[in-house]
C-alpha cells in the first residue's frame, strides 16, 4: 500500500491572493491575445484547403514555401511533420478552395517531378460552409454551457455554483489563449476538447464542493477557513490520482497518437491542467472571499 | 451482502451479452480466412472503421439551381437517385449516400481513388448530338481575324487563325494557346452568328504534342436529353490508328430518340454530327449514310477506366444541374494505417502505465481495478459493435481518455474506504460505506461529462462525433463496471471468502 499524498494539511485559502493573482494575470494576458491576435482559425471555420503530403525525398520548408509563393500562396501555412521533412502539412484559408487544391498538386508536380508526392490528406471547406459549421458550433457551445449551469444551479450551492461557474470560463479562456500563443490551430475537433474540459473542470470542482460541504455538516463549530481547508486537503490525493491517469492517458495520446489528434490531445492536456488548478485554488478561495464579505447568518 | 447470487449473475449475464455483440467483430477484423459470405454475414453485425482510418472521401455536393424552376429539394432528389446509380455501378463497398438539408446530398466512399470517384460524380453527362457547319467554318474565323484586327485594342502580335492548328482532318489548338485562344474568342463573341457555337474537344496528344480540336457547330442541338438506353466499353477496333490501343464507348439509344437520329442521319449525309458531352465534343463523325438502329459510340484517347467510367455515367443519366463540392474530407489509405497504428499504440500505453500504477498505488484492490478497466473496454467495444459504430481517430481518443477518466470512480471509492478503514471501521463496514459514500460523487463528476459528450454527439459534425460516442458509452459503462462489478468482486471476497483484511 503507497500513500502519495497523506494527511497534508496545506493551507490553500490563506495563499488564495496568490491564485488570484496568478489566474488574473492568466486570464487577463489570455484575453488580450485572443482579442489582438485571435485563434488560429482552422478551414473547418474560414473555409479553405488543408493538404497533407508525404513526399519521397526529404524536401526543406523554405522550397516548398518558394513553390507556394509561384501560386501567390507565400503566406499559407507550411508545418512539418515527423523529423525526416517528407510530410508537410499546408494549409490556407481560400475562397475557392477546391480550385487552389488542384493547382497546389500540379505546381508540385511540375516543381519536385523527381521527388514524388502522395496526398495523404486533402481537405476543403467552402467558406460559406465554414460559416455554417462555426454558427453550428456556437450552437452546441451556447447549449453544452446552459444545461451545466441548470445542473450546476441545482446541484451546488449558489456559492460554489457561482464560483464553479467563474472556474469554468477561467478555463476555457486561459486554455484559449494557450492556443492562441502556441499558434496551435482552432478546429471543430478542438472545440469538442474545450468543451470536454468544461465538463471535467465542473466535474473536479462538484468532487471538492461535496467534500466541503460535508465537512461543514461534521465542523459547525470551526471556522469558515478551516472547514474549507480540510475539505481541500481531504480530496487533494483522489484530485491527483485522477488528474494524473487522465493526464497519463492523454500525453500517452499526445506523444503517440499521431498527426491528426495531435492538436487535440495538446488541448485537453494544457484545460485538465489548468481546470485542475482551478478547482483547487480558485474555486473554494472565491467562497472564503465571498463569505468574508459577506457572512452567512448562523442558523 | 443482500443477492450476492443475484448481482453475480447479472454481471455473468452482460459478460455473455457483450461476448455476442462483439464476436462478429473479432471474427471480421482477425480472422484471415473469412469467406466471402461469412465476412458480409460479420460486418452487418460489426464496428466499423471510420473514413479517417481505413481511407477514402467524404464529400458534401451542393447543386448550382440558378435559373431552374424546380425546387431544389426536387432536383436534389433527382440527383441523388443518378449519384447512386453510379456509385452502385461503380461498385463501392459499403458506400453512403444522404439527402441533406439545403438540396445537399453527402457523399461517403471508403477506399477509393479520389480523382476517379469525383469525376464519375461531378460529372454532369449532358448528352448533346449538335451538326457541324463546316461550310461556314471558314468565314467565321476570318471574320473573326478582322475583327480582332480592324478594332483592336486588344494586344495582339498575330491575327487569330495563327493559332489554329491541324489535328488530323480536323482544325485545333495547342493547349499553350488555350488562354489566348478563349480570350480572342470572348472578345469576338458579338461577331459570331447567333446560330452558331464554337467548341473544343477534350485534351489529346497529336504528333508529339497537346492538343484540342476546334469545332464550329450550330448553337442548337439535334437531339438531347435522356436517350440513352445503354452504354458498354469497348476496345477501338484497329482500322482507327489515331485511336489504336484505346477504348471507346458504344451505346445505344431509347426507341424515341432512335427514331429521331435516323431522320436526323437520314437528312444530314455527308455532314459531321458532333456528340457533345457537357459542353465537350468527344467525337464528330461525319454521316455516311441514315443509321436506324440508334446506335453509335464515343471514341477518343479514353484508357479502359474512362470508358468504363464514362459508360457507366450515360447508362445513369445526366444531373439535372451542375454539382459543386463544398466539403471534401478525404483520407489516403496510407494515412489511414498509420492513424490506426498510432491510436491502437497510444491506448494500449495508456491503458498499461494506468493499469500498472493502480496496481502499484492500490496493490490488489488496484487488481479488482483493473479488471473493472478491462471489463469497461470490453463491454465500450461491445456496444460500439451492437451499434455497428464507426470507429474514428477522436474515437479512439474517447477511448484513451475513457481509459484515464474510468478510474476516477475507483479511486473515490478506494480513497472513501481508506478514510473508513482509518477510523477503525471494519472491513465489511469500510467496503460498504466506501462504496456508498462515493457513489453520489461518482455519479454527479460523470454526468457533466456525459452532458457534454451528448451535446458533441447530436450538434459535433463528422471527426468529434466519433469521439462523443467512444466517451460517452464508456463513462456510463464505467458506471457499471467500476461501481457495480467491482462491489460484486469485493463483497465476494469479504463475505464468500471471508477475507478480513483487505489490501488497499
Amino acid at each position: 500500500m503507497i500513500e502519495i499524498i497523506k494527511g497534508t494539511n496545506i493551507d490553500f485559502i490563506s495563499k488564495r491572493k496568490y491564485g488570484f493573482i496568478f489566474s488574473s494575470v492568466m486570464v487577463l494576458l489570455s484575453l488580450i491575445l485572443i482579442f489582438a491576435k485571435g485563434p488560429n482559425f482552422g478551414i473547418d471555420f474560414t473555409g479553405g484547403a488543408l493538404l497533407q503530403i508525404r513526399f519521397s525525398e526529404p524536401i526543406s520548408t523554405s522550397d516548398l514555401r518558394g513553390t507556394m509563393g509561384k501560386i501567390g500562396k507565400e503566406n499559407a501555412l507550411i508545418q512539418a511533420l515527423g523529423s525526416e521533412g517528407r510530410e508537410y502539412i499546408i494549409r490556407t484559408a481560400e475562397e475557392n478552395p477546391v480550385e487552389f487544391a488542384k493547382t497546389l498538386k500540379e505546381i508540385l508536380q511540375k516543381d519536385f517531378p523527381q521527388n514524388s508526392q502522395e496526398i495523404l490528406r486533402e481537405e476543403t471547406v467552402e467558406p460559406k460552409i465554414g460559416k455554417e459549421l462555426l454558427v453550428k458550433t456556437m450552437w452546441a457551445i451556447i447549449i453544452a454551457l446552459f444545461l451545466i449551469l441548470l445542473y450546476v444551479s441545482f446541484r451546488f450551492d449558489y456559492r460554489f455554483g457561482t464560483a464553479a461557474v467563474i472556474a469554468l470560463f477561467h478555463d476555457a479562456i486561459i486554455t484559449i489563449g494557450v492556443l492562441v500563443i502556441t499558434q496551435r490551430e482552432f478546429s471543430i475537433v478542438v472545440v469538442g476538447a474545450l468543451l470536454t474540459i468544461i465538463g471535467y473542470s465542473i466535474n473536479d470542482s462538484i468532487v471538492i464542493s461535496d467534500r466541503i460541504r460535508e465537512k461543514f455538516k461534521k465542523m459547525r463549530k470551526e471556522p469558515y477557513n478551516v472547514v474549507l481547508n480540510t475539505g481541500l486537503n481531504e480530496v487533494l490525493s483522489r484530485t491527483v490520482l485522477t488528474v494524473g491517469t487522465t493526464l497519463l492517458a492523454v500525453i500517452a495520446l499526445l506523444i503517440f497518437g499521431g498527426s491528426v489528434i495531435a492538436d487535440f490531445a495538446f488541448t485537453l492536456l494544457i484545460g485538465f491542467i489548468i481546470g485542475t488548478y482551478s478547482s483547487i485554488f480558485i474555486v473554494a478561495s472565491i467562497v472564503s472571499v465571498w463569505e468574508e464579505r459577506f457572512p452567512k447568518k448562523k442558523k | 451482502m443482500r443477492n450476492i447470487g443475484l448481482r453475480i449473475g447479472i454481471v455473468i449475464f452482460v459478460l455473455v451479452l457483450g461476448i455476442f455483440a462483439i464476436y462478429p467483430t473479432i471474427r471480421l477484423y482477425t480472422d484471415k480466412n473469412l469467406s466471402k459470405e461469412s465476412e458480409l454475414e460479420f460486418s452487418k453485425k460489426a464496428m466499423h472503421l471510420g473514413l479517417d482510418l481505413k481511407g477514402g472521401m467524404h464529400l458534401i455536393l451542393e447543386m448550382d439551381t440558378t435559373g431552374f424552376t424546380e425546387s431544389a429539394g426536387d432536383l436534389r432528389d433527382r440527383a441523388y437517385e443518378i449519384i447512386r446509380n453510379r456509385i452502385d455501378e461503380f461498385g463501392v463497398y459499403e458506400p453512403v449516400i444522404e439527402k441533406q438539408s439545403g438540396g445537399r446530398i453527402l457523399v461517403q466512399l471508403p477506399g477509393v481513388d479520389r480523382d476517379r470517384a469525383i469525376s464519375l460524380i461531378e460529372k454532369v453527362a449532358h448528352l448533346e448530338f449538335i451538326l457541324l457547319v463546316d461550310e461556314k467554318a471558314e468565314d467565321i474565323l476570318l471574320q473573326i481575324d478582322n475583327f480582332l484586327q480592324v478594332g483592336d485594342t486588344f494586344a495582339f502580335e498575330e491575327p487569330f487563325t495563327s493559332y489554329i492548328v491541324r489535328v488530323e482532318n480536323d482544325r485545333g489548338i495547342d493547349l499553350r494557346d488555350e488562354d489566348s485562344v478563349l480570350a480572342a474568342l470572348d472578345r469576338a463573341r458579338d461577331i459570331i452568328p447567333g446560330d452558331i457555337q464554337i467548341l473544343f474537344g477534350p485534351k489529346e496528344t497529336y504528333e508529339g504534342r497537346a492538343v484540342k480540336r476546334l469545332y464550329i457547330l450550330k448553337k442548337e442541338a439535334e437531339l438531347t436529353g435522356e436517350v440513352i438506353r445503354d452504354a458498354r466499353h469497348e476496345q477501338a477496333s484497329g482500322q482507327d490508328l489515331q485511336h489504336l490501343g484505346f477504348w471507346q464507348v458504344n451505346f445505344e439509344l431509347k426507341r424515341e430518340a432512335a427514331r429521331k437520329f435516323a431522320t436526323i442521319t437520314g437528312k444530314n449525309v455527308n455532314k459531321r454530327l458532333a456528340i457533345v458531352l457537357d459542353g465537350i465534343v468527344q467525337s464528330a463523325p461525319a454521316i455516311l449514310q441514315r443509321i436506324p438502329g440508334g446506335k453509335a459510340s464515343i471514341t477518343g484517347q479514353f484508357t479502359a477506366e474512362q470508358a468504363r467510367d464514362l459508360a457507366i455515367v450515360l447508362r445513369a443519366g445526366a444531373l439535372p444541374a451542375p454539382l459543386k463540392i463544398v466539403e471534401e474530407r478525404t483520407v489516403g489509405p496510407s494515412l489511414g494505417r498509420d492513424s490506426i497504428k498510432s491510436g491502437v499504440r497510444a491506448v494500449v500505453i495508456a491503458g498499461a502505465v494506468v493499469i500498472v500504477f493502480m496496481l502499484i498505488y492500490y496493490s490488489l484492490s488496484g487488481f479488482v481495478a483493473d479488471i473493472a478497466l478491462f471489463l469497461n473496454l470490453f463491454l465500450l467495444l461491445a456496444i460500439l459493435s451492437a451499434l455497428r459504430a464507426s470507429l474514428t481517430m477522436p474515437g479512439i481518443a474517447g477511448i484513451a481518455l475513457t481509459i484515464g477518466m474510468a478510474v476516477d470512480a475507483n479511486v473515490l471509492i478506494f480513497e472513501r474506504i481508506r478514510e473508513e478503514l482509518n477510523i477503525g471501521k471494519t472491513t465489511r463496514t469500510a467496503i460498504d460505506q466506501g462504496f456508498a459514500r462515493a457513489w453520489i460523487t461518482i455519479f454527479d463528476s460523470n454526468i457533466t461529462t456525459i452532458i457534454i459528450g451528448i451535446i458533441l454527439y447530436i450538434f459535433g459534425s463528422g471527426p468529434i462525433r466519433g469521439f462523443a460516442l467512444t466517451l460517452t458509452i464508456g463513462l456510463i459503462s464505467n458506471l457499471f463496471c467500476a461501481v457495480f462489478v467491482s462491489k460484486v468482486i469485493f463483497n465476494y471476497f469479504t463475505y464468500k471468502l471471508d477475507i478480513r483484511k483487505l489490501r488497499i
